[in-house]
């Protein structure tokens, strides 16, 4: 749990990056119940996080494609296929699965 | 690097949006223009400004609360941090490394492993201070300091064979080696002695710190550009504005209400700098040439729309794809920013 919870520290963005030194030290001497908290507070933000990211996200998307239904083929499918898979992992939270996510977002910007 | 921040997502995607309309003509689309259809875009991205530290913000409160943990964030302990040097500059401490010193060992108590680092950097940085004489000193900063390869040079050498060391090429190669462990403190040293109390040694001492805190945790130097919104907020902060209000508030308006302190002084300088592509004002800064051969290197220039935060200080107009500028006035709120901003910093 320890390995799993400092993995998620160091790549989430729910912490600061001058933070994250700090609460990587601090995770070595917790123990399992306070292990556990910290890992779904950091889910709860994270998750929190990435879903105010998609809402921005779809709402710029949502603006283009309506201005330019055009665009709508070039544009929407992917991102779409990432706000629907949001939803669905609602149900079995993990940090990886969010990661998953915005590894994909991060393609489709390029 | 600065990988997958909240806001370079949401940048990305602004940005990606105004790539892929910048062919597309004036003319009116339905009921509203291509330069509405931007307006509107920068609105959804302002819409959620702050978002990220609010949520950062409750993040680290709750962990705060089941750790049981004490520390406040870093920023607020860097503000602490530079205030005291500050403070020493007006009071000309004449004591410099006993000032740095101890300022260190207060930012970084919680944590032992850099509490030794201090210790030995310390030393090295008395070494380094008693090693030359005045004049000798001046000769080897004029011509070492801000030279980029030098902080690839390393060479070990027990503390206690220093002292008899005393010619001049073992001189230059025993500082080189401290220069690329110490060189922020040296900065901080060396804009401290100048005892001068203007922006320029404000930003000299704010460069050294915070260089230091990125070394020690490991960061990159071009983290900086992700320091300075925070160290602003944290700036405001002890001015005893709420902490909500702080979040909500907008880089330019938190400049303007630290642009009359030390701190601010000094950020302002550096955000001037970069924003301004001033090369001359960061290499003038000995620490600096360091965080701008980074930038260089990473074609800093070109990932300049990918950099969270700081999004008000940018050049709207420089970064955004090939668009031409609409024929009709942008709406009012839209631009009244930009001109403020841009009075805060170039005047």
């Amino acid at each position: 749990m320890k390995e799993k919870v400092k993995k998620f520290i160091k790549y989430c963005n729910c912490i600061s990056e001058f933070d994250k030194y700090f609460w990587l030290k601090q995770v070595e001497i917790l123990d399992d119940q306070k292990l556990d908290a910290v890992y779904e507070s950091l889910l709860k933000h994270e998750n929190e996080l990435v879903g105010v990211e998609l809402k921005s996200i779809g709402k710029i998307q949502g603006l283009i494609v309506k201005t330019y239904p055009e665009l709508k083929e070039k544009y929407l499918p992917d991102y779409n296929s990432i706000f629907r898979d949001y939803e669905t992992i609602q149900t079995e939270l993990t940090h990886e699965k969010l990661q998953n996510l915005r590894e994909r977002l991060k393609i489709l910007s390029q | 690097m600065i990988e997958s921040r909240s806001s370079n997502l949401i940048k990305s995607a602004e940005l990606k949006a105004l790539k892929e309309i910048s062919d597309y003509s004036e003319l009116d689309k339905g009921l509203i223009t291509k330069s509405e259809v931007i307006d509107r875009i920068e609105d959804i991205n302002k819409s959620l400004y702050g978002f990220d530290l609010v949520i950062e913000s409750k993040a680290f409160r709750e962990l705060i609360s089941i750790t049981g943990a004490t520390p406040p964030q870093l920023n607020d302990r860097l503000v602490v941090a530079l205030e005291t040097f500050f403070v020493s500059l007006e009071h000309k401490e004449s004591n410099i490394i006993a000032v740095i010193e101890k300022t260190l060992k207060r930012l970084f108590e919680w944590d032992p492993e850099i509490l030794e680092r201090i210790n030995i950097n310390i030393v090295d940085l008395k070494i380094f201070a008693n090693l030359f004489s005045e004049s000798e000193y001046q000769e080897f900063t004029r011509k070492l300091i801000g030279k980029y390869p030098f902080q690839n040079i390393r060479y070990q050498k027990a503390s206690s064979d220093l002292d008899n060391d005393t010619t001049q090429i073992n001189k230059f190669f025993l500082t080189s080696a401290f220069i690329s462990e110490i060189g922020p403190l040296i900065s901080i040293m060396e804009s401290i002695e100048k005892g001068k109390n203007d922006s320029e040694t404000r930003m000299g001492i704010l460069f050294g710190l915070t260089m230091y805190v990125l070394d020690q945790f490991g960061l990159p130097s071009l983290y900086l550009i992700d320091l300075i919104p925070t160290l602003i907020r944290a700036q405001v902060r002890t001015m005893g504005i709420p902490e909500d209000e702080v979040l909500k508030l907008r880089t330019f308006e938190l400049l303007e209400k630290v642009r009359n302190t030390s701190i601010g002084e000094g950020l302002i300088g550096i955000s001037k700098a970069i924003y301004s592509k001033q090369k001359d004002i960061i290499l003038n800064s000995k620490i600096g040439i360091r965080i701008w051969t980074e930038l260089i290197e990473q074609k800093f220039w070109e990932k300049l729309e990918y950099l969270p935060k700081l999004s008000m200080l940018e050049n709207i107009s420089e970064i955004r794809p090939k668009i031409k500028k609409p024929e009709k006035p942008a709406r009012e709120h839209l631009h009244e920013n930009d001109g403020e901003l841009k009075n805060i910093l170039f005047n």
